[in-house]
């Protein structure tokens, strides 16, 4: 039941963070997918109903600052936190380099799916140029700031310390 | 195995439905009152938070820039009141020239159209919109400033910045130059030259893209590209950026321009919303 009340307070968090702090730095487009790691993390770590709930939750407020209202960010996170679920039980949840790689593999799709549903992007620029300036350093840039943020929700929102107690 | 029942099958079609709603709204561009009531309240909610956090970073860096930069400052200090008194003599010729031009307007009749007293709202940035492709920055003036949607934002320089898109109640959006889906007129704003053509951002570069510029249209690099004011969304004469090369269009049956933006949208602290022009 932490979720309920973490997750949100969370998802506010990073949505601050990424509109005020990592907006002002160089790397990447607009910093790490944070917001991407709530959602994978949700799903990944307590199950479908989270994933999406979560997913839903962070995209609808991201497609909120965008100005564009119900959008785009808030169907792709949705399955983000849905796709992540079907990994639960099939992957240890405390096997962290793979989550890293996962974290990788997860933000690349994203990416890809925004990137396919962007109609003023998709025919506007070269798919290896938008791998290469943009989908790459951006799932790079998730991947090492993301496990951060998987390892605080897993301690402090999942319950993982009670799984390492034991 | 995965059994299929009836929990299961109704939470499949609330995501179905909710994402072919989403989609139906975006694609037909639908406005829904219910939507935008509840997209505007929950835009107010956040933006006092983000405006909050960004209003005790920029005084923590106030702070440290008077105990650490203070030599720094001073030396600006002074630099800018020689600046300000220049800017006074070269501002009373000005109004020399204006007046002159006035003179001549009314002899030939012609109407006032240039950017002459325009009603201006300041502003300072308090985010960027955090997504992929999409250039938008969070200003912290709203409607009870008197911002509306589709209002023209410049800065430094007199800079054409942006438009607002969604105006909340104590903070906008405003959508960039360098955004994919801006579009402007734009002309070359040379003594010899008025060609014409729309500016618009490219996905994944600060540089922007002057499109649809007529085939023999006198285009070169290093010329200046200013907003056309033909729409009427944008005030006549506003700098852009500068063009860096001209390439032949549509099997040469028109001209394309990169130009180089003459702001830097990281950088951007304060702006000017135009009310009024």
């Amino acid at each position: 039941m932490r979720w309920r009340l973490g997750f949100p307070v969370m998802i506010l968090i990073i949505l601050i963070l990424q509109t005020t702090f990592f907006s002002r730095l160089p790397a990447a487009s607009f910093g790490p997918d944070l917001l991407l790691v709530i959602a994978f993390s949700a799903g990944f770590l307590l199950g479908r109903r989270q994933g999406l709930v979560v997913g839903f939750t962070a995209g609808f407020l991201q497609d909120i600052l965008l100005g564009g209202g119900l959008g785009l960010y808030a169907v792709s996170r949705m399955l983000t936190g849905g796709g992540a679920s079907l990994l639960q039980g099939k992957v240890y949840q405390e096997n962290f380099p793979l989550v890293t790689l996962l974290l990788f593999f997860f933000t690349m799709l994203h990416e890809l799916l925004i990137f396919l549903l962007s109609e003023q992007v998709i025919f506007r620029i070269h798919p290896l140029v938008a791998l290469l300036q943009n989908f790459l350093p951006t799932a790079v840039y998730t991947m090492l700031v993301g496990i951060l943020f998987y390892l605080l929700i897993y301690y402090f929102l999942a319950g993982g310390e009670r799984a390492h107690g034991k | 195995m995965f059994k299929v029942t009836k929990k299961k099958i109704g939470l499949s079609s609330i995501i179905i439905l909710l994402v072919l709603m989403i989609l139906f709204v975006n694609v037909f561009d639908f406005d829904f009152y219910l939507f935008r009531w509840l997209e505007n309240g929950v835009y107010n909610l956040l933006a006092v938070f983000i405006g909050t956090v960004e209003g005790i970073t920029s005084s923590v860096e106030n702070i440290y820039s008077s105990f650490f930069r203070s030599r720094e400052l001073i030396q600006e200090n002074h630099r800018l009141r020689q600046e300000l008194s220049e800017l006074v003599i070269y501002s009373i010729s000005l109004r020399e020239i204006e007046e002159e031009n006035q003179r001549l307007r009314e002899l030939l009749n012609l109407k006032e159209d240039l950017l002459a007293n325009p009603a201006v709202v300041g502003a300072r940035r308090i985010g960027m919109a955090p997504a992929s492709w999409e250039k938008s920055l969070m200003v912290s003036a709203g409607s009870n400033d008197g911002v509306e949607e589709r209002m023209p934002v410049v800065s430094y320089g007199g800079n054409l910045l942006g438009m607002v898109v969604n105006a909340g109640v104590s903070s906008s959006q405003v959508k960039l130059v360098t955004d994919p889906e801006f579009v402007a007129g734009a002309r070359v704003a040379r003594e010899d030259s008025r060609a014409l053509g729309i500016i618009r951002g490219q996905p994944g570069s600060s540089n922007l893209l002057l499109e649809r510029i007529a085939w023999d249209a006198d285009i070169e690099p290093e010329d200046e590209i200013v907003s056309s004011g033909i729409s009427g969304d944008f005030p006549r004469g506003l700098p852009i950026g500068v063009v860096i090369n001209v390439e032949p269009a549509s099997y040469g049956l028109s001209q394309s321009a990169e130009v180089s933006f003459n702001l830097d949208s990281r950088t951007i602290e304060e702006v000017l919303i135009i009310t009024d022009f």
